[in-house]
């Protein structure tokens, strides 16, 4: 447990170890939320994507290398994780998050990784049904946006707009960012510590170096 | 009398983070008199992408640009984020 010994205060470390969070797309915010949360011992990590590693993930996306170009993001991913962290257990799986999508682990917290709103609504669905949380983080360019939606909240269709964009600006510092509060979110979920942004949708705009909160 | 906040790049076009409004019965009204006070580059950012909340909740599933604005209302206004 020497490991740990610099968070034993801050988390329930047998929470964190006997928890398994599903991460639904392994790219800027995925590659990092994976990393603080195989970092932080979480026993179970589940890795969801479809694609191979681009060039041009390089510029944000933590856990690959240009030799990894062109391989599964999932497998090389786990490689990398279990690397960073031999303790825990992690799951890749090369698939699309579609309507379709189940898979037949245990999972007690969703984390959002997505690069579209339509996989992030399709998540949000597979979190419902399940009845587990499910934390939304998105980015754009110098801005990204988090907040804890579960049965209790509002959901992404009362706050959000369908805007089709493809293949936004994205700064690896914003989504690392974006990540860091997200697996904070679920961190404290797993440890029943503190507030969640439960109904607060908070905006981060690296712009103007601000925190905004939206209440929802 | 609404309260009109605004997030990310409308805080810039507008140098506000918010204001109240008065004399205004719905959206439509209020982004008409938003638009005059602040001009095109606010009217291209709301065409293109502004998503615009009614005490928490998106206008598309009010009544759009039809919803009314009661007093005490808070308005937020603010664009997007898709990517990961």
């Amino acid at each position: 447990m020497e490991r740990y010994l610099r968070q034993k205060e801050l988390v329930c470390q047998e929470c964190l170890k006997n928890s398994s969070v599903l991460i639904a797309g392994v790219g800027g915010l995925g590659g990092f939320s994976s990393l603080y949360l195989a970092l932080a011992g979480v026993g179970t990590i589940i890795l969801v994507d479809q694609d191979v590693v681009e060039v041009s993930n390089l510029n944000r996306q933590v856990l690959y290398r240009k030799e990894d170009i062109g391989r599964d993001k999932v497998y090389v991913a786990a490689k990398r994780l279990r690397e960073i962290n031999p303790e825990i257990n992690v799951i890749p799986i090369k698939k699309r998050i579609s309507e379709e999508f189940d898979i037949p682990h245990r999972v007690d917290v969703v984390i959002d990784g997505m690069d579209n709103l339509e996989g992030r609504f399709i998540l949000q669905e597979f979190s419902l049904r399940r009845e587990i949380p499910y934390i939304f983080g998105a980015v754009e360019g110098y801005m990204g946006m988090v907040t804890f939606i579960d049965k209790t909240t509002k959901k992404l269709q009362d706050f959000f707009t369908k805007i089709s964009q493809k293949a936004p600006q994205v700064l690896g510092a914003t989504a690392g960012m974006i990540a860091s509060l997200q697996t904070l979110e679920a961190m404290k979920y797993l440890s029943g510590k503190g507030d969640l942004l439960r109904n607060r949708l908070l905006i981060y705009d690296a712009l103007s170096t601000n925190f905004m909160e939206v209440k929802l | 009398m609404a309260l009109v906040k605004y997030f990310a790049t409308l805080r810039e076009i507008t140098g506000k983070r918010e204001e109240t409004v008065r004399g205004v019965k719905n959206i439509k009204e209020l982004m008409q008199l938003l638009i005059n006070r602040y001009g095109d580059k606010f009217a291209k950012e709301l065409r293109d992408r502004a998503m615009i909340l009614v005490n928490g909740k998106n206008i598309l599933h009010i009544r759009d640009m039809d919803t009314e604005i009661e007093e005490e209302d808070v308005v937020s206004i603010f664009p997007p984020a898709g990517g990961g």
